[in-house]
């Protein structure tokens, strides 16, 4: 059995069986990373003297009887926009292309604190504003066992959609932002992927809780009491999530929808007439949030800074112009106009009233209905995600405009191209969706 | 309304070349069509309070259940990082 394509929990019975080091994992993971990277460019910097020094520490405490969790030893990559303490962390940006962080983020803490092994770190669009798709490429493609990254507007779980791994986006707050690259702070979100539910849930049994430095998260419990009941349970497919959607998704959603009621859970209707507004509103606010974050990139306390200036009005033009890609000045600008005394009350203000009027009719829908089931993306599979703000993707959106959890499960080939499906539920119950998809795939062993 | 994208753009402290600006020009009739919806926002939510809050879309209502364990503001208050002498900047690393 070639070690780099069991799934994490797999490599953990191996490793505690001392049939297998994590040495030997991390050097596989590695062996392959150096066979695939040219292909797939899915790391941006690849932790091999460090992951090769911490699976050697791993072993050792294992040896001795010392193990921190049950991924103790198992290797994982780090998004790059998420910080590492010494290992540089680019956003993919020229704006930070040497950039060392002197500290880590809360979940890469809890990672190390855990006993994973941070292989590398992982492509994306620019400051994550299109696509996580390198770090589920390297999952997809045996290059690591999990994968931490972030979902703003759905990027981690349209990337795990279109590259057949798992993509969990954890309720808004489950896992703490500090030191996860602040892009759009109201929707960013650190998430998981895997090539299985099972190491989903472990990976978030360990980065999940509330964080003192971050002032928006919360505690939530991943395991609900007893064996969940699903006769109880209900669920449904809003045909406006469905918009743009190819007949394989259709089907791939039925085919779960099928599932579903074979575990006893009873169809509702669902129609969701707010998301008519949630494209409008997922931009301007995006961009505005975007647009405040990035403004404390100008050349002065870290970063890249332009050559050429002559006084400090120049330097940060001539910074902020070169440093930033087309994409992200693209949103710096619809942000700030939408920020403008212009255009606030008719843009910013209106977006928020749109937003908070989705949110109350999710709210409410979920109060009564247990999960949504939808395409991960409305639009057909092997549509190249240009990372353009107006292409954002309608069935990827309710989740972070109400702070929803939303886990993308493996569906098959659409042409040829993977696809997903999304199951999504109200806030505070990830457990549950996962719960469920435990159930619907618990007979199908990771890839 | 016409936005001035020149002034917006030295306003957020970026240069743009003339093709930026003319695709940025692009980029903000489309929006700008795009949220022609709001016109059919029902009335009761179209009030817009004077200070929306962005984080109001995910943060907990007053009715949810907290655990007891999500700090409150006196407990943020009282963890919050300590100013260094110069009073400046916090002494602890800036996140980005």
């Amino acid at each position: 059995m070639d070690i780099t394509r069991m799934t994490a929990a797999a490599l953990s019975k191996e490793l505690a069986s001392g049939r297998l080091s994590s040495v030997e994992l991390v050097s596989a993971e590695l062996q392959r990373i150096a066979d695939k990277n040219g292909e797939t460019n899915a790391f941006i910097t690849v932790c091999a003297d460090e992951s090769l020094k911490a699976a050697g520490e791993a072993d050792r405490r294992r040896a001795d009887g010392r193990v921190l969790s049950y991924l103790d030893g198992i290797p994982i990559a780090v998004s790059d926009n998420i910080m590492t303490k010494g290992v540089k962390t680019t956003c993919a940006s020229k704006m930070l292309q040497d950039f060392i962080p002197p500290y880590d983020a809360a979940a890469v803490e809890k990672l190390k604190s855990a006993g994973l092994v941070i292989i590398g770190k992982t492509n994306l669009d620019e400051f994550a504003m299109g696509s996580s798709s390198e770090a589920a490429a390297a999952a997809a493609d045996f290059m690591t066992p999990l994968a931490l990254g972030s979902d703003t507007g759905g990027s981690l779980r349209q990337s795990a959609g279109l590259c057949g791994v798992y993509g969990f986006r954890p309720t808004y707050g489950a896992v703490s932002r500090y030191g996860l690259a602040a892009a759009a702070s109201s929707m960013d979100t650190v998430g998981v992927m895997a090539r299985s539910v099972r190491d989903i849930r472990l990976l978030c049994d360990i980065i999940y809780g509330g964080d003192i430095r971050d002032a928006s998260s919360i505690n939530i419990k991943l395991t609900e009491g007893g064996k969940p009941d699903f006769s109880s349970m209900s669920f449904a497919l809003p045909d406006e999530l469905f918009a743009n959607a190819g007949k394989n998704a259709i089907s791939a959603a039925e085919e779960t929808a099928a599932k579903l009621a074979a575990l006893g859970m009873t169809r509702k209707t669902l129609c969701l007439s707010s998301l008519k507004y949630a494209p409008a509103a997922y931009i301007i606010i995006s961009c505005a949030e975007a647009a405040s974050n990035l403004a404390r990139f100008d050349g002065v306390g870290y970063g890249y800074r332009s050559e050429e200036y002559d006084g400090i009005n120049e330097l940060f033009e001539n910074t902020r112009g070169e440093g930033f890609g087309q994409e992200v000045k693209q949103r710096i600008l619809l942000g700030g106009c939408a920020l403008s005394a212009d255009f606030k009350e008719k843009w910013f203000f209106k977006a928020n009233a749109a937003r908070a009027l989705i949110k109350a009719e999710l709210d409410e829908a979920l109060s009564d209905i247990d999960i949504i089931v939808s395409p991960t993306s409305a639009n057909p599979a092997g549509n190249k995600t240009s990372g353009n703000i107006f292409d954002t993707d309608i069935a990827l959106i309710p989740a972070p405009l109400a702070g929803l959890p939303a886990l993308s499960i493996p569906a098959g080939l659409c042409g040829g191209i993977p696809t997903g499906i999304q199951l999504t539920s109200a806030r505070r119950r990830d457990g549950l969706v996962l719960n469920i998809a435990e159930r619907l795939f618990e007979t199908e062993a990771g890839r | 309304m016409q936005m001035d994208i020149k002034k917006i753009a030295r306003s957020l402290r970026i240069r743009l070349s003339d093709a930026e600006i003319a695709e940025f020009e692009k980029d903000f009739a489309r929006l700008d069509e795009l949220s022609g919806i709001f016109a059919d926002l029902p009335s009761y939510i179209s009030n817009i309070p004077e200070n929306p809050d962005s984080f109001s879309g995910a943060a907990l209502r007053p009715d949810e259940p907290n655990d007891g364990q999500t700090m409150g503001r006196d407990e943020l208050l009282a963890n919050a990082p300590k100013l260094s002498k110069d009073k400046t900047m916090a002494a602890v690393p800036r996140t980005v």
